[in-house]
């Protein structure tokens, strides 16, 4: 059978919205906890080497972390 | 410049210097009174180029999506309304970003240092694994530098096995620039350090 005869049609019937919530609720809720882990871990490693650029690092990590909350909470109430 | 010159007449206050002799405002945990940093070593830059690349497809990833999508007779604007579109491009450049991030601070904090006193090897080698580990100057028994590969060679960067008597019987330093004139520069400090009265700090 050529390849341009098979059917792909039956993507078109399922629901997608059905699966992504769930998947992008888990996903969100694991990232939350990576964030929290690159946080502690650049903490503790600015206090074993602390440089010019630890504040930077720590921001960075603080917003990094603000903003894996945020998505969580618009992922739970909007999507 | 002399490559005894490079490493004692240079303070380096670049923060992301792979090579920093005599670093200003780096200090690390347990450090002693008097002593000094002489060089800091990181991971030659070159090391980064796959993961800079596989940053840059995961980049790239949603603009080739509605394409393939499209393959499968899938419009990506009829499964999801524009609101959840923008939320999973968001969604996915966070992670892209948090994956990034992950990266830089891997390189960042994966440092070799040689002290007047000490040789220091503070690995960070995954998201939850800290590793510090000395060994005093004096315990230093054999250094070997080795350049291996064609991109080792082209850009000048290498290992640096350390025997020693201390509690790890070897120091690893990798991918670090200029090996052997590490090398040479902990031999120096080690001579220095046996004509010192034991005890002193300097």
């Amino acid at each position: 059978m050529p390849i341009e005869d098979i059917d792909t049609g039956i993507f078109e019937n399922i629901n997608f919205t059905f699966f992504a919530k769930p998947f992008l609720i888990l996903f969100a809720i694991f990232y939350v906890f990576f964030a929290f882990m690159l946080l502690r871990q650049v903490q503790l490693m600015c206090r074993t080497l602390p440089t010019s650029l630890s504040p930077l690092l720590k921001f960075l990590a603080i917003i990094h972390v603000g903003v894996a909350l945020a998505v969580l909470l618009v992922v739970l109430g909007f999507f | 410049m002399l490559p005894d010159e490079i490493i004692h007449k240079t303070h380096s206050r670049n923060p992301f210097a792979m090579f920093a002799p005599n670093p200003q405002g780096v200090h690390f945990e347990n450090q002693e009174l008097g002593e000094k940093i002489i060089l800091l070593l990181r991971a030659h830059i070159v090391t980064l180029v796959p993961g800079a690349l596989l940053i840059l497809l995961l980049a790239f990833v949603p603009f080739f999506v509605p394409f393939f999508l499209g393959i499968i007779r899938v419009q990506a604007l009829s499964v999801f309304d524009p609101r959840q579109l923008i939320l999973i491009t968001v969604f996915w450049y966070l992670f892209v970003f948090g994956f990034s991030f992950y990266k830089f601070i891997f390189w960042y904090f994966n440092v070799y240092l040689i002290t007047n006193e000490r040789v220091i090897d503070i690995d960070f080698r995954g998201i939850l694994h800290k590793e510090t580990s000395y060994a005093k100057l004096n315990q230093i028994q054999d250094i070997s530098p080795k350049i291996i590969g064609f991109f080792g060679t082209f850009f000048h960067y290498g290992n640096i096995y350390i025997q020693t008597a201390a509690e790890r019987p070897e120091f690893e330093f990798h991918n670090v620039e200029n090996p052997n004139m590490v090398a040479q520069e902990i031999h120096e400090q080690v001579r220095k350090e046996e004509a010192e009265p034991p005890g002193v700090i300097a």
